[in-house]
């Protein structure tokens, strides 16, 4: 298994040649000497070649927050078996580009829907927005009823594509 | 000495706890309503007693008139604390309460209404022979007339580009910037339309737009009898027409221009009859000039940057003024003293167009040290959503001068942990780095004008690596591997086949 660290939408491999108190990884084609040393669940001493940074550490599910030298990092741990860029998945799939609350569902499951119909009214930082579909399809599911508020990156409305449309 | 018996909070957030922290001090008993959302906040662990209060959404809730009083009425609470938002500025309430025979702490219901229509507020301040910037009424006569573009030019002053505002809006909402008089009708005809569904008040008005003017605005109290004022504050850095950094006092003024801008928001307070803590906000020309824009008739977000400098406490002052006592403060004895900083910690990301975030506070270390404030309403295991505004906190830092203000106001960024939830922390940081902000070079065009300088800093490298590393051995999944991993294949690096 290789370890991958994805930052801003780049992944990193991260490999270990010497684990041990002392644990010499690999990076981007750097090798680096680094110990750490926990004090509680979430603050640590990270040394790195020899150079000490106070480290702050917490963990939600496969994203880790970390916070040194002033700074905060959010970083996602790559799941071995998602691997990097979609397999055809997601393509009929509307995600949320801003957390929010849905205002009107203008469509329902099993319904057709044409490139550029309204699916769905939502509210954001009191901005109404109208939701519209990139694809010719059927939908699958509807992800969020009327008042429910939903986070960035949801699934709003999942498409399914007839698959001599798509780019499979 | 005249106090209420008991004073509800009808806020949530670091204004509830603001507010609580008043009351402690005055040692006057407190009670808080609360959505469910925020049962574990602090201010609602804190109050002497907390009732919830339900809505059809979180911030319905704290918009329950009916709701809050009947709680008001079943603890028998005397007054009322609103904070800012909410229903801070709605005169229903403060009827609502006053037929309950309950205080709403905050000014009376007339200045209130005068100040919350801003057709009405503008028209007052011009009456008082006070300056307003050049403006018309876009009223029906405007519309059917057809013409807006010539209507525009008929008024002395008045040109492009423009602004057109809801007479109900205020602080940023409801405003559209019109470049030239083609866009003017729809603009207008958007605007009033807009007025008319959020606010059920189609009045919209036309006022001229300066680019690069300052956004100054004065604190006054009053009494009902005394008006004074404690100076002003610059809030010129703004995205969206909502402020970002306020600063105290403003690096534009002079002690005659200060002296000439405060005299005027005394001089409107005074003819508004004006008691408790309020704002008026002026535009602040290149020129030198400067135009009433609004009153603000509560406790604004950015109030600390005035208490620090002048060493007073302006939530405090208005529970006292609202339970019939004088002002303790004597314009005379107010002085300047130093500089204040405050930066408004919201969760969003600030380098992709202030969109806002969400997450959960997994882990929470405040900046604390000499100087420095921390108003939040911030919790472990706290679920920030889209249901409220994004701001979940304030920095507000005091210093001997301006320079050092800005020093300790970065390093404190810097020094400020919270993980689970995107903020916007780094980007304050480049804005109190920008040399023209160093210089006080600033207006409300200053996010968009240093819009390339103020983009997030290319990753370094180094950093980058070292965060790499802290996240492979701090991961929980790699941590088990290595507790799982006997010592001898330890050294071999066993991932590489």
């Amino acid at each position: 298994m290789q370890p991958r660290y994805i930052v801003d939408d780049v992944v990193h491999a991260v490999t270990p040649l010497r684990l041990g108190e002392q644990v010499t990884l690999e990076i981007d084609g750097h090798l680096l000497d680094v110990r750490l040393h926990w004090q509680d669940d979430n603050r640590a001493e990270l040394i790195v070649n020899g150079s000490a940074n106070s480290l702050y550490v917490a963990q939600d599910g496969k994203t880790l927050y970390l916070h040194f030298a002033g700074k905060t990092w959010q970083i996602e741990s790559q799941d071995e078996f998602s691997g990097a860029g979609g397999e055809g998945a997601g393509a009929g799939q509307i995600k949320a580009p801003m957390p929010g609350v849905v205002v009107e569902n203008s469509a329902r499951e099993g319904d057709s829907v044409e490139p550029g119909q309204t699916l769905m009214l939502i509210e954001s930082m009191k901005l109404q927005t109208e939701i519209k579909s990139s694809v010719a399809g059927v939908i699958r599911a509807i992800g969020f009823a009327e008042g429910d508020n939903f986070d960035k990156g949801a699934i709003l409305v999942d498409i399914e594509v007839p698959s001599t449309e798509s780019d499979e | 000495m005249a106090r209420f018996n008991k004073v509800l909070i009808a806020n949530r957030g670091e204004i509830a706890l603001r507010v609580l922290r008043a009351l402690e001090k005055l040692e006057i008993p407190s009670a808080i309503v609360y959505h469910e959302s925020d049962r574990a906040s602090p201010a609602v662990r804190q109050a002497d007693e907390a009732v919830e209060i339900t809505g059809d959404s979180p911030s319905g809730a704290y918009l329950d008139i009916a709701q809050i009083v009947s709680v008001c009425k079943q603890l028998g609470a005397g007054a009322v604390h609103p904070g800012y938002g909410f229903l801070s500025e709605n005169a229903a309430f403060s009827r609502s309460l006053a037929d309950a025979g309950i205080a709403f702490i905050g000014p009376g219901v007339d200045a209130i209404e005068l100040m919350g229509d801003k057709i009405r507020s503008r028209e007052f301040v011009q009456q008082h022979g006070f300056p307003v910037p050049a403006s018309i009424i876009l009223d029906a006569s405007v519309f059917a007339d057809g013409d807006i573009a010539r209507a525009v030019e008929s008024v002395p002053g008045l040109a492009f580009p423009l602004v057109v505002k809801a007479s109900a809006g205020g602080g940023g909402k409801g405003m559209h910037i019109v470049n030239s008089p083609d866009e003017l009708e729809s603009a207008a005809r958007i605007a009033a339309s807009e007025a008319e569904k959020y606010f059920g008040d189609a009045r919209v008005y036309l006022e001229r737009f300066f680019p690069s003017a300052r956004h100054i605005e004065v604190q006054v109290l009053g009494d009902g009898k005394n008006v004074i004022h404690l100076g002003e504050r610059e809030c010129s850095i703004q995205r969206r027409f909502q402020k970002l950094i306020e600063e105290a006092p403003s690096p534009a003024l002079d002690a005659d221009k200060r002296r000439e801008i405060c005299e005027v928001a005394t001089g409107i307070a005074r003819a508004a009859n004006y008691s408790s803590a309020g704002t008026v906000e002026f535009l602040y020309t290149p020129e030198g000039e400067f135009f009433f824009l609004e009153m603000n008739t509560r406790i604004q977000v950015e109030h600390p940057v005035t208490e620090m400098v002048y060493g007073v406490d302006l939530v405090a002052e208005q529970i006292r003024v609202a339970a019939g006592e004088s002002l303790s403060l004597e314009q005379d004895a107010m002085v300047i003293n130093g500089h204040a900083i405050e930066c408004r910690i919201c969760a969003e990301d600030a380098f992709n167009g202030f969109t806002p975030e969400t997450g959960r506070v997994l882990f929470l270390k405040e900046p604390a040290g000499e100087g420095l404030r921390f108003d939040s309403g911030l919790h472990i295991d706290q679920q920030v959503t889209a249901s409220f505004d994004p701001m979940l906190a304030k920095l507000v830092v005091h210093a001997p001068t301006r320079e050092q203000a800005i020093q300790r106001s970065i390093a404190a960024l810097g020094e400020l942990v919270v993980l689970g939830v995107r903020l916007n922390t780094e980007y304050l940081a480049r804005v109190l780095q920008h040399p023209a902000f160093a210089s006080g070079d600033t207006d409300t065009a200053f996010v968009g004008v240093h819009g390339e300088a103020l983009a997030a800093a290319a990753v370094d490298k180094e950093q980058l690596q070292v965060a790499l590393a802290a996240a492979y051995l701090s991961d929980r999944g790699t941590r088990l591997l290595h507790a799982a991993t006997p010592e001898p294949y330890g050294a071999i690096g066993h991932w590489r086949n």
